[in-house]
Formats: C-alpha cells, structure tokens, sequence
C-alpha cells in the first residue's frame, strides 16, 4: 500500500492540491493548523485569465522583471482561462465585467466583490468534499520532516494543538502549500504561521529563493489594535490617493476642493511601485494628513471613491467598505477613505524546480516540476518562489496556486515510488517523532513565563525590524533590520511563553530564521536581478547566499555559487538606496500606520468609553473556560480586567487577556485565522448572542461599566475554552449542497461567466461562522435541523451554472427530517448573520422546491428536480 | 490522531422521508382542517345568537354529517397537535437574547398552540360530546351554552375570559399558522409575497378572533354588536339557577 501524500496547508494552493491528487486516486492526508479554506487569503481583488493571454503574458514579465521563470510563468498564462472557466463550474460566482488590477495594462481580471480568493478556496472546498480518498488532519501543526539517511522526505511529525500529542505521518510525499511566509508583517500570532513550514523546509536542505522581494499593500487602515489590508480593487475601480497641497490643511479630507489636492502614485500601476513611491512621500517629504488633535502631520493618505456611485460601489466592493465604515465609523462610500502603504510578507519562498522541453517550453509530465531541492519534498502556492516573479502582477497569485497545484500533483503522481524501503521509513519517521517529542519538550519547559518578552514582544519586533526597512528599503535601514533579527533571534532561543503556549514560541522562531533569511537575501539581492537563494543549516543559520540557479536539482547536486557564509556581513550587497538619504527607516518606523488611528468623524462619537480623569477605563470580562472536548467538568466562568479602549473589537480584547494574563493564567484559546471576516472562525457568544469577534465592537455590546461576557457557540462540541468544532457543519453543509463536480471538458452554461444574479453573490457570502445554528431555536439537539447556512449553500448549489446535475440529490437531501421541513421559521438566522446574507429567501426556496418535487414524487413517484 | 475523514455526502436514494410527509401533513393539518373546524365553529356558536332553535337546527345538521366531517377534521387536527406538542418540547427558546419579532411569534406560535388545544378539549368534552351523546338535547345547548359563558366565581366570569383568551389565542395561532403554511410550502416565497401574506394573514386573525370574541360577549352578557340601545339587556337571558 502506498503511504498517502501529506499536504500541509488550507489555503487555495493547498486544497488545489488536495484535490489535484484526489482526481488522480492518490490518497491524501491533509493537515493544517486550522480547518481547510479558513486560512488567511489573499488575492482579494481578484484572479487574472480573463483577457487576451499574450498581453496578460506581457504584464507579467514586465512586472516580475529579471526574475521571471519564463517557461512555466508563460503556461500559467495560457491555462489561466480555462482555470477561470472551470473555477465557473466550480460555482465561483464572478461577477459580470472585468477588473484591470493595479500593474496591468488591461482588464484581465474576473473578480467576486473584493473576497475573491475566499470564493476560490470555499469552491475547491466544495469540490474536495466530494472526493473519496482525503483525510483531513485539522488543529495540527508540522514539526519535522522525516528523512532516511539518503535524505529523501518520508513522512512528517505533526503535533495535535490541543492534545499536544505529537504523531508520525508516513508519507509517500510531502507538498507544502502553505502560502506566502508573512513574515509577521501582516499576521497574527497564534494563527496559521506559514514561516513554521518554510523554516523546517529551510532545516532540512531547501533553498529559499527571493525573500528579499516584500510584498506591499498601497492601503491599510488602522483600527482596534489592527492593521486592515485593503485589496487593490479599490483603486482598479476608479480610487484616487492623494493628498492636500498644503501639508498644514485642517480641513476634512472631504471638504478639500479638488484643486487643492495632489494625486499620488498616478502613474504607477504596480501596487509595490505605488507604495513605495507613496511611503517616500509621505516620509521623506513628509506629507500626509494633518492630525489636528496632535498638530502634527500623519503619514497617511487619502484614498477616495467618493466620485464613485455608491451603488457602484456596493455591488463590488460592500464586502470591503463595509468593514472599513464598521470600525472606522466613517462612511467610505462619501468621504475619502485615511489609509496608509504597508508591507504585508514576502513574496519569496521555497525554491522549486520546473522542468522544460527542448524548445523552452514547460513540460508538464515531469517529476521535477515544483519539485525542492530535497528528495520527496515538493511545494505549491505562494511558499514556493517559482512564480513570484509572475506573482508580482497583481490577480496572478491565484493563477499560480492553482495552476501550480496540477502541476506538481501530476508531478508527485509520476514519482511516487511504490519501492522504497517500508522499514526505511518507518525507522526514520519514529526517529524524528522522537527527535520532535524531545524538541517539544524542551520547548514546554520554558513555559510559564512572563507575558514580557514572550512570544507576542518577539512577534512585535520583528514585524517592527522588517517593517522599517521594507516600503523604503535604504541601506541604514537594512543595517538596521539586520541588527535587530539578529537580537531577537538570540533572545527567542531563551525566550519563555505563557502557560500553554509553548507552540508559539515555535512559531517566533520559525519567524526569526525567515526574517534571517530576507536579511540575507536582501543584501545579496541588490546585486543581482535574477534573484537570490539562500541554504540554512539544521540549527537555522544561514549558511550559504547565491544567485538563483536555472535549476533547483543542478543547486542541489553542485554547490552555489560562493557567497557570504553568514551572509549578513556582505558589504556588497549593502549597495541599495541612497545612503545620503534622510533616515527614512526610522520615520517608517516612528509612524507606524498601526498607531495613528483614523481620526473619528466630527459627528459620530467613536467609543462611550472615554478614559476619565482617573486613568484609563478598564473592562471586567467573563469567559466561560473549558480544559478540553471531553473535560466538561471543566467548564468554569473566569474573570479578566483589562483597558478599555474606544473602539475596540472583542479580539482585541481576547489579545489584550493574552499580553496582559496573570504569569500563571493560560491565555485564552479561541480560533482566528483572517485579517478581513472572511473565514468565520472567530464566531463565539458575546454577552449571549453569537457574533465575529473580530468585527464586534465592545463598546456596541457593552456600554458604559457593563461586563462583557465571552463563551463558546453552544450547539457545537466545545475543544478548548472558545474554539468549537465545526466539523458537523462542514459534513451537513456536504451532505445538503451537493456541488456538482468541476470537469475540465467545456460546459455550455459557464462557458461564458453569466449575468450573476444579486442572490447567488449573496449566498456565496456565507463563511459558515455557524452563527445561524447557534442562533436557530429550532436546533435543541443534534440532528434536529441542519441550519440556514447548508440550506443557503443548497440554494447555491442550485444556482450555479452546472447546478441542474445534483438537484435531484439535493432535493433528496433537504427532504431529509433534518431538512427544511424542520425550519420553525424564526428567521434568527436572518437577524444575526454577520454578513447579512438573504437566508430567508434560500430558505423559502428550499420550501417551495422540496414541496413541488413531494407532491410530484406522491402522483408520479420518485422526487424530480 | 483524530482525523476527521472526508466522506464524499451520498445523496439518499429515496426521496422524501417519513418524517417530510408526516410533517408537511401535520402543517397541512393546521391550516386545512383545523381552520376549517375553527370557521365551522365559529359559525355554529354565531347561530346561537339566533336564538336556542337556530342553534339546534344546526346542531342537528352537523350531528347528522359527523359521520364524514369527524374524521376529516379531528384526526388532521390530532396529527397537527401532537405535531406541535412534539415542537413546543424540541424548542431551543432564546427570545431572551434573540428578541426581534419573528422569534417571539416563534414562541407565541408555540403557546398559542397549547392554550387553543385546551379551549378546543374543553369544549370537545363540555359542549360537543354531551350533544353526540345525547346527554344535552340540541333544543337545550343555547341555554346550556350561555349558562357556561355567563357562570362567575367571586364575581369573575372566570370561564368567559378564559374562553376569551383561548379565543384570541386560535385567532393568534391561525393568523401565524397560515403565514407560517405560506412560507413552509414555498406559497410565499418571494420577500414581498411574505410581506403581503403576513397583512392578509393578520387581517384573517383579527377577522376570526372579531367574529368568535363578539359571539362569546354576546352569549355571555347579552351585548349584541348593532343591537338597538334601547333592547333589553336580558336578550339571552340566562337560564334559572344560574348564578
């Protein structure tokens, strides 16, 4: 029997994969931190493919410059229509028109509203939850490869996040598909850490290639304690940024004639381009906004679609600017939205191989292709740096994750070698299980420590050190990085974590060596274009620095090119910037966007909650505990106090319980994967009702001195403290909503993305937080009704274009005793959906279809769709 | 490891299950039977304030069909009260924290049910089933009937209000119930017929409760909608012995 192959990861690369390798029959083991499809996204603006392929060829070479892998970036190209066509019958549910997204010279992109990557990943869920053959090993993080002795990746260590059981996987090979290493710049401690995968890889002989090249946002906004990504479909909808001529303006960005601004970044299509360029003049001539509290100028800019017409708007983008007017409290559909540039990760990853026909040309039927330089190991999406020059045109990303996917599925299927030496493996696997036990074990040790200089301080300074050099990247400020990665990475190997949470200081760590490595690459990096791959020792340390070879199998048979043991000396690569410049890091540093929280318009009070005169406000909270899923005896309210500020969210609140807690408090567990509220897992009961943590205002919820009381959704088995699990909801979701299956042959109805009708955007919408179920007071136990969310994803289901071919299964399904006919039609649901989705229409729907396809099964036999 | 195995969903193999037919009956039940036995009573009582032979003429005519009209309202009305008692336990009540107007109706649908199910076994067992078994005389229901409304206790006419309430109760019950029926057999689906429905739906229940509430006062007090102010108040006067 052949092992089956370990995919880690849960993003679209990562269930692209899955299912890749599902439609070939090669068993599959899934693993991640978090459950599939609810890990952070990317690529909301949308996926590019949709117009003509040479000059989206064209844009894509112009924007990845020298660093372009020509011959599979150009199949990318050539395949992204018929991705987008199957991705149609998948039941994306794209919008009509087409979107030019920053760095194109057309509209090549097809787009959902600004969540268009998330679409992407719920229909490949939808997909793989129709294939036989995938076991899905959720709340598990990786620890180690395991190699035999010849090198070759045999199976993986995962260890179960709750249990803290560390478990072998055999494995016949390992594809990672993690997406891209954030780097802490945009992440969130204690979510999905894509650095761990990169960092073990990294350990055990893969090159990394082009850390150095950092992704950046041209606009983010802060608020409650968070920096915002927006996407760029702002600006490709028509957005200016600008800023007032006079840098001294006190005026409201709105009352600001047009005459009286400056546009900026017209001209520069690239998002890198533009927020460096606008980093530069916000810093370096320093123009911006003028704070009036503060009497100073703030580097942010305004980014406005007040031009725009608000229904426009709406239709395309409410996903996003809803958001933004929820916790900024200003309208953006009427006055210019304050943002400012930022850097979210690096675009860099795991060198990966790909392999080429005699005239140039990707050959597709090659084990080589996506293919590390370890034996066994192959990645995919935006781990890998195979595409990032392609990448780095914006609505690419998609492209390459799922194109990428095939590829190396087919690849892993053509090398699967049933042969190899079963004892082999299993002598390597428990070896390393051992190896990570004791590793996990040491880590534990230095648990119960003082929330000072823990994990959370590491993350923070790191995510400051990379922060001040990447929008401007001057040499001081590479110095600068270089010196404090170095500090913290001495200080995270001493570093003590809170109670509990020994894994985190697993994912500090994995942090500091990327961090390392883009040090590394980035002083190397400025001295060729054709990109840098840098080597690590087991132990992490960068070893060896060179220029990016043709091949990964050539770097990894010969040696590299010599470079700079250590790498984080090499003067030569410290000739990038304008040294004579003004300390531009610095100003990046000091004005950092996550502080200078946008000014609350003059007619809306942002908070009740004003600090007196006493000191700040402080807020009691109430958490209803419990120790584990079957330690119900454990369930216990406990009590925090911690600084109210205004506006705050009621993640940052859980945040503020993890920095602050007792030195013998275990923090809080509670699930979060996603910057926007995209994913659905932060969903718990606030003061009773259920809601997003990360969207619900405390001060919305608990005014004034009342005490804000957390616990877990009850309708669904507790795991720890706040975390449920929504497995249920995933089968009930399968099992109501059969999806057509995607082929790849021509479908008559999605040949053509059609006219999609306002209810099918709407119900894609659904991220199933399970915040109906909790809500639904038809549901008293288990089974008695599946909820509003599988009876809309049914409804979805219909919708689609190839939605005819599972009808009669559905109808089947929703007839079912926990189907529709159980709905008391309380219309919770509808109230309390966080993304206010028309459930009562898919509901009623559902009705009206079951009861034709009854009466008709009653005079004619059979249910009929 | 705890693994969480990715079962392809199978599409059952037969179509609607018992429990959906039995469900969609019971519905059924509610708003085609039970409707049509709360409009029959309706108009039964409303004869008595025709006077005792009106009553007992229509007494008799329904006595002389209840060898058809029986069973085909009882027992849907049987399958749709132990339908209901069965929802009113499975219920997660959360009107507390989730207090917007459909999940009170929600609640309402619920008790209302309860208090009509006992109004309608109260006047099974004191009204009708004396009359089919012969132990009250049609030519005797109207007195006996306005004998019961009229009794008091400390001065309360405690069975009268109690009947009142049962009253608006089916009115509730029906008006909701037929909304509900709209929705739930996809009559209504879209959110401007559900809206029209609910206004129709209301006026149904403001109707039936207008028409049984005037028939119970009047019954009970003699007060009579356009009756000519200078009527005697005994119109129905109550029989002797009465308190």
């Amino acid at each position: 029997v052949i092992p089956p192959v370990v995919v880690y990861g849960g993003g679209p690369a990562a269930l692209a994969t899955a299912l890749a390798l599902a439609e070939r029959d090669i068993a599959v083991d899934l693993v991640g931190p978090l459950p599939a499809w609810r890990w952070p996204v990317q690529e909301e603006g949308g996926m590019n493919g949709a117009g003509e392929p040479a000059q989206h060829l064209t844009d894509t070479l112009r924007a990845g410059g020298a660093r372009v892998a020509h011959a599979p970036v150009a199949a990318m190209v050539n395949a992204a229509p018929s991705l987008l066509h199957w991705l149609a019958r998948a039941g994306v549910p794209w919008q009509d028109g087409r979107r030019r997204l920053p760095g194109a010279t057309a509209e090549h992109a097809r787009f959902v509203e600004a969540q268009t990557a998330r679409q992407v990943a719920m229909a490949l869920e939808r997909q793989l939850a129709r294939r036989d053959g995938v076991r899905r090993l959720e709340r598990h993080d990786l620890c180690a490869l395991a190699r035999d002795d010849a090198g070759a990746v045999r199976g993986v260590v995962v260890q179960d996040l709750f249990s803290r059981e560390v478990v072998a996987l055999d494995a016949s090979a390992v594809v990672l598909a993690t997406g891209g290493p954030l780097l802490g710049l945009g992440g969130r401690l204690g979510g999905p850490c894509p650095e761990v995968a990169l960092a073990i890889a990294a350990r055990a002989g893969a090159l990394v290639r082009d850390a150095d090249v950092v992704g950046a946002s041209l606009a983010s906004f802060a608020a409650s304690g968070r920096r915002w990504l927006l996407s760029g479909a702002l600006r490709a909808e028509g957005a200016r940024a600008w800023v007032p001529l006079d840098a001294r303006e006190a005026r409201l960005g709105r009352d600001v004639p047009r005459r009286e601004r400056e546009g900026l970044a017209e001209d520069l299509d690239s998002t890198e381009e533009a927020a460096a360029a606008v980093a530069w003049r916000l810093l370096g001539e320093e123009r911006g906004v003028f704070d009036r509290k503060a009497r100073r100028n703030t580097p942010l800019f305004y980014l406005d679609a007040s031009h725009l017409p608000e229904e426009h708007l709406r239709g395309r983008l409410a996903s996003e600017l809803d958001l933004y007017e929820r916790l900024v409290r200003a309208s953006p559909y009427r006055e210019p939205l304050k943002v400012a540039p930022a850097a979210w990760g690096t675009l860099g990853g795991v060198s990966v191989d790909h392999a080429t026909s005699a005239e140039g040309a990707l050959a597709p039927d090659s084990p080589r292709n996506h293919a590390t330089s370890v034996a066994g190991l192959w990645a995919v999406g935006g781990c890998t740096g195979l595409y990032r020059g392609g990448a780095r045109l914006s609505g690419n990303e998609l492209c390459a994750d799922l194109f990428g996917a095939r590829l190396a599925a087919g690849a892993v299927a053509i090398a699967l070698d049933a042969a190899r030496a079963a004892d082999a493996r299993a002598t390597a696997l428990e070896a390393t299980r051992r190896d990570a036990e004791r590793a996990f074990a040491r880590l534990a040790e230095r648990e119960d420590g003082a929330p000072e200089g823990g994990p959370a301080t590491l993350h923070a300074e790191i995510r400051a050190a990379l922060e001040a050099w990447a929008l401007a990247r001057t040499a001081d400020g590479l110095r600068e990085a270089a010196e404090r990665v170095a500090a913290v990475r001495k200080r995270v190997e001493r570093a003590r974590a809170p109670r509990g949470q020994a894994v985190l200081l697993r994912s500090v760590d994995a942090m500091a060596t990327v961090a390392s490595i883009l040090i590394a690459s980035a002083r190397t990096g400025a001295a060729t274009a054709e990109g840098v791959v840098v080597r690590l020792d087991a132990s992490g340390e960068v070893t060896q620095v060179g220029v990016a070879p043709r091949s990964v199998r050539a770097a990894a048979d010969a040696a590299l090119e010599p470079a700079s043991p250590g790498g984080l000396d090499d003067d030569r690569a410290l000739d990038v910037g304008d040294a004579g410049a003004p300390p531009l890091a610095r100003a990046v540093e000091a004005t950092d966007p996550v502080d200078p929280a946008p000014e609350p318009p003059p007619t809306e009070p942002r908070g009740r909650a004003a600090p007196d005169k006493r000191g700040p406000a402080r807020l009691r909270v109430r958490v209803l505990r419990q120790d584990g899923p079957a330690a119900s005896a454990t369930r216990r309210w406990e009590r925090f106090e911690i600084d109210r500020r205004p506006a705050m969210t009621v993640a940052e609140v859980l945040d503020a319980i993890a920095a602050g807690g007792e030195r013998r408090a275990v923090p809080v567990a509670w699930d979060a994967a996603c910057q926007p509220p995209a994913c659905g897992a932060c969903a718990m009961r606030v003061n009773g009702r259920a809601a997003l943590a990360c969207t619900t205002l405390v001060d919305d919820v608990s005014p004034g001195r009342r005490v804000l009381e957390l616990a877990p959704l009850a309708k669904h088995p507790v795991l720890r403290d706040l975390v449920v699990e929504r497995a249920r909801l995933d089968r009930d979701v399968a099992r109501m909503a059969l999806h057509p299956r995607a082929g790849d042959g021509d479908s008559p109805a999605a040949a053509e993305p059609r006219e999609t009708d306002r209810l099918r955007l709407e119900l894609a919408r659904c991220t199933r937080c399970a915040c109906c179920i909790d809500a639904c007071p038809s549901i008293h136990a288990e089974g008695a009704f599946v909820g509003a969310a599988a009876i809309a994803e049914a409804r979805l289901a219909d919708l689609s274009p190839d939605g005819a071919g599972e009808r009669a299964g559905r109808l089947a399904a929703l007839m079912a005793p926990d189907g529709i006919v159980a709905c008391g039609q309380a219309q919770s649901c509808l109230e309390i959906c966080p993304e206010e989705i028309p459930l009562d229409e898919a509901l009623a729907a559902a009705a009206r279809g079951t009861t034709l396809a009854w009466l008709r099964s009653l005079v004619g036999g059979g249910a009929r769709g | 490891v705890t693994a969480a195995p990715n079962a392809p969903p199978r599409a059952p193999a037969t179509g609607a299950s018992r429990t959906f037919a039995l469900r969609k009956l019971a519905s059924l039940g509610g708003a085609g039977p039970a409707t049509a036995a709360l409009v029959g009573a309706c108009w039964l009582h409303g004869r008595a304030l025709d006077g005792p032979v009106a009553l007992a003429s229509a007494l008799e005519a329904a006595s002389r069909h209840a060898w058809w009209w029986q069973p085909l309202v009882l027992a849907p009305l049987a399958l749709h009260a132990g339908y209901g008692l069965t929802l009113c336990v499975r219920t997660d009540y959360n009107a507390s924290r989730y207090g917007h107007a459909r999940n009170w109706m929600y609640i309402f649908q619920r008790a209302t049910g309860v208090v009509a199910l006992l109004l309608v076994v109260h006047q099974l067992y004191a009204f009708w089933l004396p009359v089919q078994r012969g132990s009250l005389p049609p030519a005797l229901a109207r007195d006996a009937l306005v004998a019961m409304l009229s009794s008091t206790a400390g001065g309360v006419p405690w069975l009268a209000m109690g009947y009142l309430l049962g009253l608006a109760a089916c009115a509730l019950h029906l008006g909701y119930g037929l909304w509900t029926f709209g929705v739930g057999w996809g009559l209504t689906a879209g959110r401007r017929a559900q809206r029209w429905s609910a206004v129709a739906c209301t006026l149904v229940g403001i109707a039936v409760f207008g028409w049984s509430a005037h028939t119970l006062v009047a019954l009970a007090t003699g007060w009579r909608l356009g009756a000519p102010a200078g009527a005697p108040a005994g119109a129905c006067p109550a029989p002797e012995g009465a308190p």
